[in-house]
């Protein structure tokens, strides 16, 4: 059932703000209930296991009372796929042996390479094995756990009941591992999307501003094509003395690489409006600012897909850049710490980290983009099977 | 029969004109773009401002540049210089650092270095990409077997990779470190721009190459080799954009020369007056560098372009 949009936003919004009040709701619980193990005491909240498992508890109760049908489904869904798995994965080696081929060969040289390459002076072997970097590398990981506390500003989140700190002489635990990548990832991920989403706002609504006065437009196109070929990369130092290792300093830095990228994307979409869209539109009696904004904004948004990957994948460089040469959080920051001990195989660890976040922040970026585009009219796609001509001109 | 009064000469005569009008107002949009930014800049750090430390102006960046470019008082004050292979001979004979030819303690040396690194980097990561990316479509097993790979190590943030070349070359052959890791990019880039290059020719020329006879041999050389060069001269001048900052940023991770390194000891020395000046300085001239290569690849890829549409329209 299609609801009104209003009505949309308002379940999201609302769900928002329960995610608040669910947490003040548990935190007002008497604590002489047998699961309340956590405690709040002079703006000190003492986070337990038990604090964290009825939230997520809490969390999810609000789509399955306001939308039980869409949650159904969904479970459904996920666990039809789970079941049909194996089957795909099996039509999957059918379908494209070669990608399994290329992916096994490349792990097993790997592996082969480890037993052949020589250790050196080094602590840390060059090229670890797999055995190696998934067990005491990733379990020594652990020692990465370290935040005994967090002050958000409405209240200090303090930490040590949920695992061990290796650091202070506890004992490592794989429960430590986890926290130490969801923190790490989190804190990332946070800076990444507020980063991001500043930096394509702003860069969209200036690249849709500037063409609206062609002289303007045409002053700004040199100075932000200057800008956009500026390796911002390089910047990172400049940057950490201009505004500090905080957390406003790098979404800066994110947010100004997104808009280079943004500006004169949008500004190139909305020059490749076809004119003749103008023409119809202007005939039938639009005037310049409903042309503007009801014919050439929706047009040229179509054409933004491949900046705003771009600018995702600025986005990612950017933040681990930037955490890697002067951050103490982050992957950017577990990359720096395994550089400085020339841990080969804890890095590899951060960067399957960071593919596994990149590839599904691209997925969901693309799939947000195509529901936004989904007005649009789809188009056959026009490309050449490369593999069916090789087959043609085999066979001519 | 439709007959016109307008001579066609004439109309001939003001397109052109019209042209030449549109050519000269768009030099003027250009520097009057260039000015006002210059002009924004300056006012945004102005002496008596609390930014002016932080952001130095256009003046002091340009002049800080010339004053360095040959030879650098700060960089002699600091014993860095760029004649690992001199100073032992010098050393041995007169045991002082001051007896370096002035040449080795200016940005010359370190930015040619950077330069040259990164160029030969992208040829060969030019020839490596293209070498398997067109070679992938005489044998599609190629594309079978590297495609996946090549898929993930794409999805990757660019910088991810810097660290591995870092630890393995960082410490004994930082050259390599800049060139593998630019190398490395570059090959994935044209790998995946010459395959889809090859994948936008349109379907009727590919038909019409096979209606007239077309085999595999001359297929590939006369259609696919010729149709993807427009496309893959695009794909070229945005990873020669990207390589300019990887390859300077491998740089400021850990090598002893090159651009790079001088922002390094510069971000060192952010907190005199100069630190902040030294780093703007030398972002700014691979920003104007790039520009410039950007400006000759647009050039000499429009001279053997200019068939095609694509080539035609490139740069504009």
């Amino acid at each position: 059932m299609n609801q009104p949009a209003p009505f949309r936003s308002l379940y999201w919004i609302g769900w928002l703000i329960w995610a608040v009040l669910a947490a003040r709701l548990l935190l007002r619980l008497p604590e002489s209930l047998p699961f309340v193990t956590w405690t709040h005491r002079d703006g000190v909240i003492y986070v337990t296991w038990s604090l964290i498992v009825s939230w997520f508890v809490l969390f999810w109760a609000w789509p399955l009372v306001l939308r039980p049908a869409r949650v159904r489904d969904c479970l459904l869904r996920a666990g039809r796929g789970i079941a049909a798995a194996p089957r795909m994965l099996w039509a999957g080696m059918r379908r494209s042996p070669f990608f399994f081929v290329s992916w096994g060969a490349l792990l097993l040289a790997w592996q082969v390479a480890s037993y052949i390459v020589p250790a050196g002076t080094l602590e840390q072997p060059l090229v670890p094995g797999w055995d190696y970097v998934f067990g005491e590398t990733l379990f020594g990981m652990s020692r990465f756990w370290a935040i005994r506390e967090l002050n958000l500003g409405i209240a200090i989140f303090d930490f040590q009941g949920l695992a061990p700190f290796p650091t202070h002489g506890g004992e490592p635990t794989w429960l430590a591992v986890f926290l130490a990548i969801a923190y790490h990832s989190g804190v990332t991920l946070l800076r990444l999307l507020v980063g991001l989403v500043g930096g394509i706002t702003l860069g969209v609504l200036t690249g849709l501003a500037l063409p609206y006065w062609p002289a303007v437009g045409r002053t700004a196109w040199a100075p932000m094509n200057f800008l956009r070929m500026i390796p911002l990369l390089v910047a990172a130092p400049w940057l950490q003395f201009v505004a500090g290792n905080t957390f406003s300093g790098i979404t800066l830095y994110i947010a100004f690489g997104a808009w280079t990228v943004l500006v004169v994307a949008t500004m190139n979409a909305v020059a490749n409006v076809p004119d003749l869209y103008i023409e119809k539109a202007r005939t039938l009696g639009a005037s310049r600012r409903q042309t503007y904004y009801r014919v050439i904004v929706p047009a040229a948004i179509p054409e933004m897909r491949s900046a705003l990957l771009l600018a995702m994948g600025g986005g990612w460089s950017l933040a681990i850049a930037a955490e890697f040469l002067g951050y103490s959080s982050g992957l950017g920051y577990l990359a720096d710490a395994a550089v400085q001990q020339t841990n080969t195989a804890r890095l590899l660890i951060v960067a399957f980290i960071v593919a596994f976040y990149s590839l599904t922040t691209f997925f969901l970026l693309n799939e947000g983009f195509k529901k936004l585009v989904s007005w649009m009219p789809q188009q056959a796609p026009g490309e050449t099977d490369i593999e069916k001509l090789a087959g043609a001109t085999q066979e001519a | 029969m439709t007959t016109t009064t307008t001579d066609v000469l004439e109309v001939r005569v003001a397109a052109r004109r019209d042209r030449r009008r549109r050519q000269v107002s768009h030099v003027i949009y250009l520097v009057a773009g260039v000015i006002l930014f210059l002009l924004l800049w300056q006012l945004l750090a102005p002496p008596f401002s609390s930014l002016f430390v932080l952001i130095p102006t256009p003046i002091a960046t340009v002049a800080h540049f010339a004053e360095n470019l040959l030879f650098s008082e700060p960089m002699m004050g600091r014993f860095i210089h760029a004649c690992p292979d001199l100073v032992q001979e010098v050393e041995f004979r007169r045991g002082r650092m001051s007896a370096l030819p002035d040449y080795c303690f200016g940005y010359t040396l370190h930015l040619l270095w950077t330069i040259r690194n990164i160029l030969m980097a992208v040829a060969l990561g030019t020839v490596i990409g293209l070498g398997v990316g067109l070679g992938s479509l005489l044998s599609p097993r190629i594309a079978d077997l590297v495609t996946p790979v090549a898929g993930f190590f794409g999805t990757l943030p660019i910088f991810m990779i810097a660290p591995f070349f870092v630890i393995w070359f960082g410490i004994e052959h930082p050259l390599l470190a800049t060139v593998g890791v630019v190398a490395f990019h570059t090959t994935l880039l044209m790998y995946f721009f010459s395959r889809r290059a090859a994948q936008n020719i349109p379907v009727e020329i590919i038909e019409s190459a096979l209606t007239r006879g077309g085999d595999r041999r001359t297929m590939f050389r006369w259609v696919y080799l010729r149709g993807t060069i427009p496309e893959i001269a695009g794909g070229l001048r945005i990873t020669m954009g990207l390589a300019w900052g990887l390859g300077t940023l491998v740089e400021v991770m850990g090598s002893q020369m090159g651009g790079g390194f001088l922002i390094r000891m510069w971000s060192h020395a952010a907190g005199l007056s100069e630190g902040p000046t030294g780093m703007i300085s030398l972002i700014l001239f691979f920003g104007v560098l790039a520009v410039v290569v950007d400006g000759i690849l647009v050039l000499v890829i429009r001279s053997f372009t200019g068939w095609s549409e694509a080539g035609r329209r490139l740069g504009l």
